[in-house]
């Protein structure tokens, strides 16, 4: 039976591939992106303040003790190390999203999405799976509610298909879980412009989610950060909370069609009712600051402040991620140590009070830079593209075959 | 005058090297993607990978090489598949010009449309086995995932082609 199905397929696959004749322009596209691509490296190499930032990271006194020692790269399901600090000093939290670290991870691959041991690499609950003959969709990211836990977990996912993307969002009680779209009214608009992914972030509380969008057919125009308030789900039904957008001005929308990610979302002051913090927003190899406030009613506002272009010389950012009133996690390519576009030179910036160290990253060398992500929790981060994931927590470093992934927080 | 020379004599022979294997690499990411364009779009990346390694001599096996990058960028793509995607997995099998001129012509096309629904990896992984013909260990080193994610994979993707032909193809369920 297999082997029939087998004969098929290779019949298939060789007629298939044997139609193809690449174009006669291939080889000078190629050229073009050698040529393109040194440039490239040249801008992000410029002059100066690289030897500065060689030796700063050289001397500053390490914030965290990643790096001394690499720790093994193990599977999940892996046993795992046991003697591995996992008691380290508590940190000042703000809200439930600031634990020292989080064991337990969601993570999305192959129309699956899992909650699993970050340290044994064992899967506790399979959460949902839209895999069979009839899906045509993919899922795209994960984002855990803040507040979390194994027996309160909720968890948003992005699915791409139908030519859109769709929000939807899972309730797992630690025995069983339920899934759901959003309603239409807060679903990501299907007008986004070329292959702009929204993807969203919720805010240390868990009471807002949001997401950028760059909208089709409107050119020069600023993308717009739509939000909408959770209870229970998505939504509110007060108007106050949903459904509320804003139009990112300073952001510039030449470089669409690009996936605008929010990063992040502290708040980072709080007094009589109202929040101050920022938004980290990330596209195009850019990242921006964008200033945010909750006022007493929980109604979002853009915050007074411009929305700030967040730099690292010679490095172009391609992912941003802080803890609150702490350390802020950068990741950046380029940079003057490497003359090489390919060797894209992926680089941790840990930086907070006390000064910049960088922490491990996996080996992405051959890996297109758009496409890597990041997402920080306490002390462990994840980073991962395509079809791998690494977690790092303190003390280890674990590998997972899943696509995206998020810390339960 | 020398480097001229010399960067001539590098594009010339990295010239030998692309008509070696540019077309085997675009039939390959034409399989992983099903869209001629984006096929060109990832070779073009990985060539320019290819290229670059090649010049400094790290290349051995610029076949291995190249495919294992071709692989990669597809699966960069995952994020970052197009919107028109859609448009075109869906379109009838012909829309190249093949034509449906025997009854094995048209169960390549039902095959080649099942597979076009198969989630990315299910699909790598098998375009990697039945097309390259690569062993699960060699395939695993190329997906970058163990060997036992590599037979999953593919038995799940056997299986969802399986009941995919089973309600499409002409010949009644994959035999």
């Amino acid at each position: 039976m297999n082997d029939e199905l087998e004969r098929r397929l290779r019949d298939s696959l060789q007629a298939r591939a044997g139609d193809v004749e690449p174009t006669p322009e291939l080889y000078a596209r190629v050229e073009a992106h050698v040529n393109r691509n040194k440039r490239w490296t040249l801008v992000l190499s410029g002059v100066g303040v690289a030897a500065a930032i060689a030796v700063a990271a050289a001397v500053l006194p390490s914030l965290l003790d990643r790096g001394t020692v690499e720790p093994p790269i193990v599977g999940p399901g892996t046993p795992l190390p046991t003697d591995a600090p996992t008691d380290p000093t508590p940190s000042p939290t703000d809200g439930p999203g600031d634990a020292v670290f989080s064991e337990h991870a969601v993570l999305a691959g192959d129309d699956r999405i899992w909650l699993a041991d970050v340290r044994t690499g064992q899967e506790i609950a399979e959460l949902v799976d839209f895999g069979g003959p009839e899906n045509e969709s993919e899922i795209v990211a994960v984002e855990v509610r803040p507040g979390s836990t194994l027996e309160d977990l909720t968890v948003v996912y992005v699915l791409q298909g139908e030519g859109a993307f769709t929000f939807g969002w899972i309730a797992y009680d630690g025995t069983d879980a339920t899934y759901a779209p959003f309603p239409d009214t807060h679903q990501p608009s299907a007008d986004l412009v070329g292959d702009a992914l929204p993807i969203p972030a919720f805010d240390p509380t868990g009471a807002h989610l949001a997401w950028v969008e760059p909208l089709r057919g409107e050119d020069n125009q600023a993308p717009t950060l739509r939000t909408i308030g959770w209870s229970n789900g998505p939504g509110t039904g007060d108007i106050a909370t949903d459904n509320a957008g804003f139009t990112l001005d300073e952001i510039p929308i030449e470089h669409a069609p690009s996936d605008f990610v929010v990063d992040d979302w502290v708040w980072t002051q709080q007094a009589e009712g109202t929040r101050r913090g920022h938004l980290l927003v990330t596209g195009a190899l850019q990242a921006w600051r964008v200033p945010i406030e909750e006022q007493s009613d929980g109604a979002l506002a853009r915050g007074s402040d411009p929305i700030e272009l967040i730099t690292v010389p010679e490095r172009a950012v391609i992912d941003l991620a802080a803890t609150v009133g702490e350390l802020t996690y950068t990741l950046v390519v380029g940079g003057s140590t490497s003359q090489d576009a390919e060797d894209l030179n992926l680089t941790l910036l840990i930086s907070g009070p006390d000064g910049e160290d960088e922490g491990m990253v996996p080996d992405v060398s051959t890996a297109d830079p758009s496409g890597i992500w990041m997402t920080v929790y306490g002390e462990g981060y994840a980073i991962g593209l395509g079809g791998f994931t690494e977690v790092f927590v303190p003390g280890g470093r674990y590998r997972f075959d899943a696509s995206y992934a998020d810390f339960v927080r | 005058m020398l480097s001229m020379v010399r960067t001539g004599t590098r594009e010339a022979s990295f010239a030998t090297v692309f008509n070696a294997h540019h077309r085997e690499a675009v039939r390959l990411a034409y399989l992983l993607t099903g869209d001629h364009h984006q096929a060109e779009d990832i070779v073009a990346d990985a060539l320019t990978k290819v290229w670059k390694q090649w010049e400094k001599g790290r290349v051995d096996n610029v076949r291995a090489y190249l495919r294992r990058a071709v692989v990669n960028e597809s699966n960069s793509k995952l994020r970052r598949r197009y919107l028109e995607r859609r448009q075109v997995s869906t379109r009838s099998g012909d829309d190249r010009g093949v034509r449906l001129v025997d009854e094995h012509a048209a169960d390549r096309d039902q095959v080649w449309q099942a597979l076009q629904r198969l989630p990315e990896r299910q699909r790598a992984a098998i375009v990697l086995r039945y097309y390259e013909d690569l062993s699960e260990a060699d395939a695993a080193e190329v997906l970058e995932v163990s060997v036992g994610t590599v037979k999953s994979q593919t038995s799940r993707g056997l299986d969802r082609l399986r009941e995919l032909l089973g309600a499409d193809s002409p010949f009644g369920g994959g035999s």
